[in-house]
C-alpha cells in the first residue's frame, strides 16, 4: 500500500476551542495531530491520509497580520512536507472564510493542494472561487460539519493523489470559474424545448451556462498637465507593417508587437495592415490613421497640447481575446512604457 | 390549395457515391455523371474549372478550404423551387412536394483570387472523413460530393462568390432530380396544423450574420443587409429560403444547417406534442452600433410577440455567440422577456481549453435560460495525417502562419461546422 498523505487542517480559535470572540487576536500556532473538527477530518481520511498537524489562527490576529501569518503558513507546510492543506470548514464566517481562502491560495501557488469548505455567501468565497479554488460548498453553520467534513475529506484524497476531479455539481463545491465541455446524450434543440417549457410552466429549470462578470476598471484620474507627459499609443486593432511581420493572429492573440512611428507623420497607406479579424478593415486600409490617429497626435504633439508621442506603436489583436491573455499583455505594456518614462497612454477604440 | 405552406418531403437515404456514365440513383447508392453534372453547373466565364470529388465516412481523407455545404433537394410540384429566389421570381416557397437526398452533402471548397484580410475574408475550414477529430466537424458522417472550384483570370471576389452560389444550388438540384421519376420509400408532411388550445405558442428566433461580402446570408436570393426582423414559415427553411455566404468563422452557419435546422426539426418533432409551432422569426445581427443593436432586439421581440408567442427559443448563427454578435442576441433577450416572452437561448461558451475564460461577452439579467453547446474547457483532438487531401495542398489555419502541407498531422480548431456539430451531438458545459 501507498504512503498514507500527509494533510495540515486549518482552523481558526473558536474551532480549535480556545474561546470565541475574545480569543481572535490568539497568535498563529501549531500543533501536532488533529484538533476541533479534524477528528472529524482524520476519521473520514480513514487510513489514506493522516492529519499530520494543526494550525489555529484567531480571525482577528489573521486580518491584521495576513500577509506574515501566510508565510509562516507556508514555512510549516513545507516542513512538515505537506501533500495536502485543508482549511475549515467556514460555513458563513466571514473572516474565518477570508483566512481560509487566502491560505488555500497560497498553498495553491506552492504546489500544494488545497481545499475548503464554505457557505456561497461567505465573502471568502466570492474572493477566491475566482481564483480556481475548491470551495465546498456548506451550510451557513456549524450544523453541517458532518457532510462539509466528509466531502472535503473525499475531494482532499482525490486531489492529493492527483486523481481526476469531477464537476462542481458531482463535487459539490462552488463554482470556480472553470468550465469544462461535457457531452449531454441529448442535442440542444431538445434541451432547450425542454427548459423553456418548464420556464414557461413555471417550473424550476437550471441555465447551463454559468455567467462570471468581468472586473469593473474605473477609468483613471485626468493628468494635471499633458504639455510635458511622454504620451503612447497603443492598439487592439491589428494595425500591423504589411507583411504582418511579428505574426499576430487575427483572433485569440497572446502576443503583442511594437513598430517604430518615429519621424512619420501620419501613418501611409499601402505600408499598414490591419489583421483584426473582428472589423471589416476597409477603411482602416484606405488611411490607417482611421483606427490609429498618429496624424491628429502629431498635430497636438506641434500645438504642444502633448509633450512627445512615444517612438513605437504598440499594437495585438483583441478580437476574440482571451481575458487572461489580455491581462498579462496590458500588464507587459504597461512595464515597458512606465520603464521608458512613458506618462500617458492613448487607447483609439476600434 | 394556392398560398396553403403544406410541405410533403420524400426522402431518398445515400450510402454510396460513384462516378458513372449516367446519374441514378439505386438502392441507396447514386451514380452520377461528371460530365452531365458540369454541364448543369458550369459557370464559365467566372469559374474556369471545377473539380468534382467524392468522399465517403471512415476513409483516410481530408476537405479544405470549405466555404459552403448544401442539401440536395429538387421540388416536382409547388408554388416555387428550392432555394427560392436563387432561380427566378422570389415566390414564396413552402408548399407542395420535395425530394432530398439524405446523408448526402454537397460541399463547396474554393479559394479566392482577390486577397483579402480583416473580417471580411474566409476563414479556413476542414473536414476529416476519418481520424479523431471527425466527430467533431460537419459532415464527416454524410456522404459528400465536393465542388472544388477555380477562379476564371481577372475575375473579382465578389464575381466568383456569386458564382459559387448559383454553382452549388444548381448542382443540388442537380443531383437530387435523379430521383424524379422515383417513389420515394418515406414521406414527411410538415404543415403547422392546429393543435390543443392550452399547448403553448413558441417561436424559433434566428439571429442571421450579415456584415458584407464573406459574412452574408441571402434570403430569397438577396443578401440581409438591412433587413428589418420578419416571420419564415418553418416550411420555407425546409425549402431553402436561407443560403449562406458566411466564411468568416469555421463554425459559421451553413446552408445545409438552414434547411436543416435543428430547431425547426425538433420544433416540428413536437408540435402538436407538447408545443404549438408558430413559425420562425428572422433578422440579421452584427448591427453597427449599440443603439441598433438595441434597436434590433426590440424589433425581433416585436414580430415575436405580433405572431403571438409566449415562449421564443434564440440561436444565434447556429449557436455561434462569439463577440459582436452576442450584443444583439443578448438584446434581442432581454427584449423578448420584456414584451412577455419566456425566452431560452442557445449559445457557445467562448474560452481557453484550460476552461478559465469567463464564458459569455455579455449578458442581461433576462438570459436566465441558457443551453450551451460547450466549446470551453476541452481541446479538438489533434488529427493525424491523411491520404488524401480534397480542395488545396496547402491549409492555413491561422493567418499569423505560413501555409502548411494539407496532408500532415494537424492540432486546430478551425474544423467545419464545429458549433452545430456540438449542438447536435449535444455537448454542453459545466463547471469543473
Amino acid at each position: 500500500m501507498t504512503q498514507p498523505l500527509r494533510v495540515v487542517h486549518f482552523i481558526n480559535s473558536f474551532y480549535g476551542g480556545l474561546g470565541g470572540e475574545e480569543a481572535a487576536q490568539t497568535p498563529v500556532q501549531i500543533q501536532d495531530g488533529v484538533a476541533g473538527p479534524g477528528r472529524l477530518l482524520a476519521q473520514q481520511l480513514g487510513d489514506q491520509a493522516e492529519v499530520v498537524a494543526t494550525i489555529i489562527c484567531g480571525d482577528g490576529y489573521f486580518s491584521e497580520h495576513e500577509d506574515d501569518v501566510a508565510d509562516w503558513v507556508m514555512t510549516r507546510l513545507q516542513t512538515l512536507r505537506a501533500d495536502v492543506f485543508i482549511a475549515g470548514p467556514a460555513f458563513r464566517s466571514g473572516r474565518y472564510g477570508l483566512s481560509c481562502g487566502r491560505l488555500c491560495l497560497e498553498a495553491e501557488r506552492a504546489g500544494i493542494p488545497a481545499v475548503t469548505g464554505m457557505h456561497v455567501e461567505n465573502p471568502g468565497s466570492d474572493l477566491y472561487r475566482g481564483e480556481q479554488l475548491y470551495i465546498m460548498a456548506t451550510e451557513a453553520s456549524a450544523v453541517g460539519m458532518p457532510q462539509a467534513i466528509e466531502r472535503m475529506a473525499a475531494l482532499a484524497l482525490k486531489r492529493g493523489r492527483g486523481e481526476a476531479i469531477g464537476t462542481a455539481v458531482e463535487e459539490g463545491f462552488l463554482p470556480r470559474a472553470v468550465r469544462r465541455t461535457v457531452p449531454t446524450g441529448r442535442p440542444a434543440a431538445e434541451r432547450a424545448v425542454d427548459m423553456a417549457l418548464r420556464k414557461w410552466r413555471q417550473e424550476p429549470y437550471t441555465s447551463e451556462i454559468t455567467i462570471e462578470t468581468f472586473e469593473v476598471i474605473p477609468p483613471p484620474p485626468p493628468l494635471p498637465d499633458l504639455s510635458s507627459t511622454l504620451c503612447a499609443i497603443v492598439t487592439e486593432s491589428g494595425l500591423v507593417r504589411t507583411g504582418n511581420p511579428d505574426r499576430l493572429p487575427s483572433a485569440g492573440a497572446t502576443h503583442w508587437a511594437a513598430y517604430s512611428i518615429a519621424g512619420m507623420d501620419r501613418l501611409v497607406p499601402g505600408e499598414w495592415d490591419a489583421v483584426h479579424g473582428g472589423f471589416d478593415n476597409t477603411a482602416a486600409l484606405q488611411d490607417p490613421n482611421r483606427v490609429v490617429p498618429l496624424d491628429a497626435l502629431r498635430d497636438l504633439e506641434r500645438e504642444g497640447k502633448i509633450g512627445r508621442l512615444h517612438d513605437e506603436l504598440l499594437v495585438t489583436v483583441g478580437n476574440m481575446g482571451s481575458l487572461n491573455a489580455m491581462k498579462r499583455m496590458g500588464a507587459e505594456i504597461a512595464a515597458d512604457l512606465k520603464q521608458r518614462g512613458v506618462g500617458a497612454v492613448i487607447v483609439p477604440a476600434t | 390549395m394556392p398560398g396553403d405552406f403544406s410541405l410533403e418531403v420524400g426522402d431518398f437515404a445515400i450510402h454510396r457515391l460513384v462516378f458513372a456514365p449516367q446519374t441514378q440513383y439505386q438502392h441507396g447508392a447514386l451514380s452520377i455523371d461528371r460530365d452531365a453534372l458540369l454541364a448543369a453547373i458550369a459557370e464559365p466565364h467566372v469559374v474556369a474549372d471545377i473539380e468534382v470529388h467524392l468522399a465517403h465516412p471512415g476513409e483516410s481523407c481530408r476537405i479544405v478550404h470549405i466555404l459552403d455545404a448544401v442539401e440536395p433537394m429538387v421540388k416536382l410540384s409547388g408554388r416555387s423551387t428550392v432555394y427560392p429566389g436563387h432561380f427566378g421570381p422570389a415566390i414564396p416557397a413552402g408548399s407542395g412536394r420535395n425530394h432530398r437526398l439524405q446523408g448526402l452533402a454537397l460541399l463547396v471548397s474554393a479559394q479566392f483570387p482577390e486577397p483579402t484580410s480583416g473580417a471580411l475574408s474566409p476563414s479556413e475550414s476542414l473536414v476529416d472523413m476519418s481520424g479523431p477529430a471527425a466527430p467533431y466537424c460537419a459532415f464527416s458522417d454524410t456522404a459528400n460530393v465536393i465542388l472544388v472550384c477555380h477562379p476564371a483570370p481577372r475575375v473579382t471576389n465578389a464575381e466568383f462568390d456569386a458564382a459559387l452560389h448559383r454553382v452549388k444550388l444548381k448542382a443540388a438540384m442537380y443531383l437530387a432530380e435523379a430521383t424524379a421519376a422515383l417513389t420515394p420509400k418515406t414521406w414527411h408532411t410538415y404543415a403547422l396544423t392546429p393543435t390543443e388550445p392550452d399547448l403553448p405558442r413558441v417561436v424559433f428566433v434566428d439571429q442571421l450574420h450579415q456584415q458584407g461580402l464573406m459574412a452574408q446570408t441571402f434570403l430569397y436570393g438577396k443578401h440581409t443587409q438591412g433587413l428589418e426582423p420578419t416571420v419564415l414559415h418553418p416550411n420555407e427553411m425546409l425549402d431553402g429560403a436561407l443560403v449562406n455566404g458566411n466564411y468568416r468563422q469555421p463554425g459559421r452557419a451553413i446552408t445545409y444547417a438552414h434547411s436543416q435546422s435543428y430547431m425547426v426539426r425538433e420544433l416540428y418533432r413536437r408540435h402538436g406534442v407538447d408545443v404549438h409551432f408558430l413559425g420562425v422569426v428572422i433578422g440579421r445581427g452584427w448591427q453597427e452600433t449599440q443603439f441598433l443593436k438595441e434597436r434590433q432586439g426590440w424589433m425581433m421581440a416585436r414580430v415575436a410577440r405580433l405572431c403571438g408567442a409566449d415562449v421564443a427559443i434564440i440561436t444565434a448563427d447556429v449557436g455561434g455567440t462569439g463577440g459582436n454578435n452576442t450584443i444583439d442576441f443578448m438584446q434581442t433577450v432581454k427584449a423578448c422577456e420584456q414584451m412577455g416572452i419566456r425566452t431560452v437561448a442557445i449559445m457557445q461558451e467562448s474560452g481557453n481549453p484550460d476552461g478559465s475564460e469567463p464564458t459569455v461577452v455579455d449578458h442581461v439579467p433576462e438570459a436566465d435560460a441558457l443551453v450551451s453547446v460547450g466549446g470551453i474547457g476541452w481541446r479538438i483532438p489533434a488529427a493525424p495525417a491523411v491520404q488524401r487531401v480534397v480542395g488545396g495542398e496547402t491549409v492555413c489555419p491561422n493567418v499569423a502562419d505560413e501555409p502548411r502541407d494539407a496532408s500532415g498531422p494537424l492540432d486546430v480548431g478551425c474544423w467545419y461546422g464545429a458549433i452545430w456539430k456540438r449542438s447536435e451531438i449535444g455537448l454542453s458545459a459545466v463547471d469543473a
